[in-house]
């Protein structure tokens, strides 16, 4: 007999985006205008954005992914998930992209358990023109949006210092709770 | 027997639809802003499967889509989240332009992960779909596709999706009527 709430995890989406979600800023971003459908972005190079999701239910992470940009070439990529203090929970470290315009998975060495609750995507990456893929919103937008950034951010440090947005877009990142396929 | 009610992902709902919440793809065009519109089938006898996720039991009676050029055959159906084939119409002649309701056998779907599938034998018939700008992004939207899959088959090898962003709008509902 359970004391607590029981969630059918084989209904849960297999993959959680922080950008076109409602578990992510998806909601609000629909508001603006410039957070439309997402296309390649050239990136400030080693600049990580945080971008806020919360899971309702606690969630089997087994990988990570992204959404390379139309160029990777000498490209790295970090991606992780951060606590809402910023404190780094999980990041792929310093990873070289792989496959223009297309998703990147990176699996987690021990899958792990996100417990219903709030947290932060990050993505950032070493290179610039056209690396990065998303949405690219205005500074205001991307701060109303609750988006941070920071700056100097390759590989993803231990403990994040949250700024003001200033990053050059919102990447296409999530969770996935599938060990392969998709 | 839980002392507190199961956590619901979702009001239960009368119809569950393609692109409604309860998939991933639902909630990228609504955040997206993005429409539906017409299309020819991208390709003869491939299928696409859209997943959605639902907490509480549904039954199913009715499969519809919406025809906007009318050839050939299509099929619906079912399936669950590895493949296997829980209901399916079979091969069906595409109607006229409008609302097609296909009637299958009633099925109870209990709470969990499924795709709704479609299968068309021709690429001259044309539905309402939504898109998206990069085909390679429905991996992570919940779209997947088998080629030379009609009638639907049974299990599923699934794909994902390479050369179409074809999203097809598929209604399931336990009304009698759609």
């Amino acid at each position: 007999m359970a004391d607590f709430p029981v969630v059918n995890q084989a209904s849960l989406p297999t993959h959680i985006h922080a950008l076109y979600s409602f578990f992510g800023v998806g909601g609000e971003s629909r508001s603006y205008a410039a957070t439309a459908t997402p296309a390649a972005i050239t990136w400030v190079a080693n600049t990580a954005v945080y971008i806020p999701f919360q899971v309702p239910w606690p969630y089997p992470v087994y990988r990570v992914w992204w959404m390379n940009g139309s160029t990777i070439t000498s490209t790295n990529v970090d991606c992780g998930i951060y606590s809402p203090g910023g404190d780094l929970l999980y990041s792929t470290g310093s990873t070289a992209a792989s496959g223009a315009t297309s998703v990147q998975y990176v699996s987690v060495g021990t899958p792990f358990t996100l417990d219903a609750g709030r947290y932060y995507m990050a993505w950032t990456c070493s290179n610039t023109t056209s690396r990065g893929y998303g949405v690219a919103p205005t500074a205001v937008q991307g701060a109303l949006l609750g988006c941070l950034s920071q700056t100097s951010a390759l590989p993803l440090p231990a403990s994040a210092t949250f700024a003001t947005y200033g990053a050059p877009g919102v990447s296409l990142c999530g969770i996935t709770r599938t060990s392969s396929g998709f | 027997m839980p002392d507190f009610p199961n956590v619901n992902l979702q009001p239960v709902k009368h119809a569950v639809s393609s692109i409604g919440r309860g998939t991933i793809i639902g909630d990228y065009a609504l955040c997206t802003n993005t429409t539906s519109g017409a299309a020819v089938w991208p390709t003869a006898n491939k299928a696409l499967f859209v997943q959605f996720g639902i907490d509480f039991h549904f039954l199913v009676k009715q499969i519809g889509v919406q025809v906007t050029t009318q050839s050939g055959n299509l099929d619906v159906g079912i399936y669950n989240s590895v493949g296997v084939r829980l209901v399916s119409k079979g091969t069906t002649a595409v109607a006229a332009a409008g609302l097609q309701a296909l009637d299958v056998t009633d099925t109870w779907l209990p709470p969990g992960l499924y795709y709704m599938a479609m299968a068309v034998d021709n690429g001259t018939a044309a539905f309402q779909r939504f898109t998206v700008t990069t085909v390679e992004s429905l991996r992570v939207l919940g779209v997947r596709e088998m080629t030379s899959a009609f009638v639907l088959p049974d299990p599923v090898t699934f794909a994902n999706p390479t050369t179409s962003a074809y999203v097809p709008m598929i209604t399931l509902t336990g009304n009698a009527t759609l």
